[in-house]
Formats: structure tokens, C-alpha cells, sequence
């Protein structure tokens, strides 16, 4: 039960990790606050709650379909604000090194959001998971125990990623950050294809290869691919399909932002200028 | 036998959201190119009942090629996930609840899932001829 729990955690925690180490790295280039952590995670762990306990009406909702839909519309939402995000890091050239404050709201804004998102999805699992156990004398324990664990070794895993991303070549964050975005963008909305065949409200198709021999989806190597760029062993053609407009997106969006600031700078608009304007105060 | 096909769905539609038919439609058809329009009542229904952490039946035999409605009855009073990475399926069911999973079509082959949250003893597979 104890192992059991550690990976069931682990697998739930990794990727909210990932997100928040990736967003933690962008924080801090922009010297941002960190209020928005904070408020995404305690909002999406409120939320996450009270879907837990409803978990049974809200999967009843749309003739069964609710968990599925509910699920789907909030990883394209994250999808979106990843998007928007990145226009956001892309749009406004040099990077304030000191964020100015609607640069740095609007950050905040769409940082927490996107926590609170993933915090509702996996935390609402995770709280079903416990729930389970909290009367059962013989394993809770180890089951707490064990989600401890997995949790530790989840948030550990993030944190790596912020020092590994922040102690990278200062010309090669920039990209790393953007890629990392990019390949989150596309995992939520490929997931979120997965979610929408599994109610049948996409057709099933059969997969496009199974590479399970080589790599399974069950394996750590995998397990950690899955988190970070959404691995999957048997993909359908609608997943592969809103994994390449999740990735396509953030690249416009990207290219899009820098075209802007370019064409603003060209104009004689300082990004600094364009910011510092709103937060006098 | 098994298993047991029957014709017709027997959930009743939710009332809790009334208008979640005209809210599908509406989703249907704005993404018509992508979703499956075919209608899903005359899909087969099998029903499986999760008990003491068990599923009821363990193995299940499907003809292959062809989709099918799995209602998954949670008769245990705790939370089960319904998994498996064959069939790349995952599901949540609360406690003392139903769900319902689609599946297929499938090649022939064996398809295991399990139960998440109590993998030792929540062990089954589907098998499709």
C-alpha cells in the first residue's frame, strides 16, 4: 500500500510540479512576486475540494460525460493561458528586469490561474484517493505516509527543474522556458482529446503506433516523460492532432509577441515605456 | 456466458442538468469536423461492478472492431480509478456511483485495467476476438 500510494501521488503531483517550476523559473527572470503560487494553489486546492465531494453529481452531468468534459475544458484552458502567457513573455522587449506592476498583475494573474487549474484537476484525484482510506484502521497510515512521500519526491522533481532551468546559459532559457511551455500547452490539449473520446463525444480511432515495447507509459522514464511532454505510447490521430495545435499555438504566439515588440520598438515605444505607464500610482 | 450485451442504454438521462442535450448538440455541432456524429444508443452495454475492491466480472470477452459502452458500477463505499494504458483509459468513480467508459473499436487482443487505488486486488482485462 505504501509503494502504491508513493506512485499514485508521485504521478498525480509531477506534473503540476513541472508547470509550477517552469513558471517559478519565468518568475523570477521578471523578479516577480510570488504572491500568485499562493493564491493559485490555495484556490485550486478550495475548488479541488468541493469538486471531490461532488465528484458523483459532476460526473453525472451531461448524460456521464460531466468528469471528462469538466476535465477537457479546463486543460484547454490552461492551454489558453500558457498561450496568452507567452504573448505576454514575448510581447514586451527587453524584459522588464524590474517588472513593472501591470506587467508583473498580468503575470501574476495568468500564472495563478493556470496553478489553480492544474491544482483542481490533480488535487481533486488526490482527495478522493485519501478519502478513501481515512476510516481504514489498518492502512491508513502507510497510505499517508506514502502520499507524503510521493508528494516530496513530486515537488523535489519541480524544484529541479527551476534550478536546472535558471542555472542554464542565460541565451538558452529564454528557448528552454518557451519549449517547456510549449510542449505543456500541447500535452493539456492532447489530453484533453483523450478525456473527449473516452465519452465517445470523439470517435475512437485506432492508435497510430504503440511504442509501449520500447518506452511504457507505466515505466518512471515514462511516467516522467508523460508530465513533461505528454508522452504516450498508443496516441489516436485527434490526440497527436491537438498535441500539434497546443505546440503551434504557443510557437505563434511566441513569434506573434516578438513581431509586436519589434514593430513597438521600431516605433520609438520602449516595452518600458509601455508599462511603466500604467502603474503610476 | 460471461458477459452480459444489453440493446439499449439503461441510465436515464441526468436531470441535474437539463440542458445538457441542447449544450452537446451545440458542442457537436461547432466541432462537427472532429466529433463523432453516430449515435450512441444502439451501442452494446456491459456492465461491471466494482465490490471489496474486485471487479465483477474480472474478464470480459468483446467482439472486436466494434465500440462498446462500459457502465461501471461502484457498489464499494470508497473512490475507485478506473485505468488502464492499453486502452488509455482513466476514471475517477466516487464511491457508491456509477460511470460510464466507451471503448473500441479494438483490434483483437488482451486490454488489462485496474483499479488505481486498490491495484492488488482491482485487476481485470478485457479480451477481444
Amino acid at each position: 500500500m505504501l509503494l502504491n500510494s508513493v506512485i499514485l501521488i508521485l504521478q498525480e503531483t509531477l506534473e503540476a510540479a513541472l508547470l509550477i517550476g517552469v513558471l517559478l523559473a519565468i518568475s523570477a527572470h521578471l523578479h516577480s512576486s510570488l504572491r500568485w503560487l499562493w493564491y493559485g494553489l490555495s484556490l485550486g486546492t478550495i475548488i479541488a475540494f468541493f469538486c471531490a465531494i461532488n465528484m458523483s453529481t459532476l460526473s453525472a452531468w451531461f448524460d456521464y460525460a460531466g468528469q471528462e468534459v469538466l476535465n477537457a475544458i479546463m486543460q484547454s484552458m490552461i492551454c489558453v493561458f500558457i498561450t496568452v502567457l507567452v504573448w505576454l513573455i514575448s510581447s514586451v522587449r527587453p524584459l522588464p528586469t524590474a517588472a513593472s506592476h501591470a506587467y508583473g498583475n498580468r503575470f501574476a494573474q495568468l500564472c495563478c490561474l493556470i496553478i489553480m487549474l492544474a491544482v483542481i484537476r490533480e488535487g481533486q484525484e488526490i482527495m478522493l484517493y485519501l478519502s478513501g482510506f481515512l476510516g481504514n484502521v489498518e492502512h491508513v497510515q502507510k497510505v499517508f505516509i506514502g502520499s507524503g512521500i510521493g508528494f516530496g519526491i513530486g515537488a523535489s522533481v519541480g524544484i529541479l527543474l527551476f534550478y536546472g532551468l535558471l542555472a542554464l546559459p542565460t541565451a538558452w532559457q529564454k528557448p528552454a522556458m518557451l519549449t517547456l511551455l510549449a510542449l505543456f500547452a500541447g500535452n493539456m490539449l492532447a489530453q484533453s482529446a483523450v478525456q473527449l473520446t473516452q465519452v465517445d463525444w470523439i470517435a475512437q480511432t485506432a492508435p497510430l503506433w504503440d511504442s509501449s515495447a520500447w518506452l511504457a507509459e507505466d515505466s518512471m522514464l515514462g511516467e516522467l516523460l508523460y508530465a513533461l511532454i505528454g508522452y504516450e505510447s498508443r496516441p489516436t490521430a485527434a490526440q497527436m492532432l491537438s498535441y500539434v495545435s497546443g505546440i503551434s499555438l504557443v510557437w505563434l504566439a511566441a513569434l506573434g509577441g516578438t513581431y509586436y515588440a519589434k514593430q513597438q520598438n521600431l516605433n520609438g515605444h520602449s516595452a518600458d515605456s509601455i508599462t511603466s505607464g500604467a502603474c503610476v500610482k | 456466458m460471461k458477459y452480459s450485451i444489453i440493446k439499449k442504454s439503461s441510465i436515464k438521462p441526468s436531470n441535474i442538468f437539463p440542458s445538457s442535450a441542447a449544450v452537446r448538440s451545440l458542442v457537436v455541432f461547432l466541432l462537427s469536423g472532429l466529433l463523432n456524429h453516430a449515435a450512441t444508443a444502439a451501442t452494446p452495454v456491459i456492465e461491471i461492478t466494482i465490490k471489496d475492491h474486485l471487479f465483477y466480472p474480472a474478464e470480459l470477452i468483446l467482439p472486436a472492431n466494434t465500440k462498446i459502452k462500459l457502465l461501471i458500477h461502484n457498489s464499494d463505499p470508497t473512490p475507485e480509478e478506473f485505468e488502464s494504458y492499453e486502452l488509455n483509459r482513466e476514471k475517477v468513480i466516487a464511491g457508491n456511483s456509477r460511470a460510464v467508459i466507451f471503448v473500441g473499436p479494438l483490434k483483437p487482443g488482451t486490454y488489462p485495467f485496474f483499479g488505481e487505488f486498490y491495484p492488488k486486488t482491482a485487476q481485470g482485462k478485457i479480451l477481444v476476438f
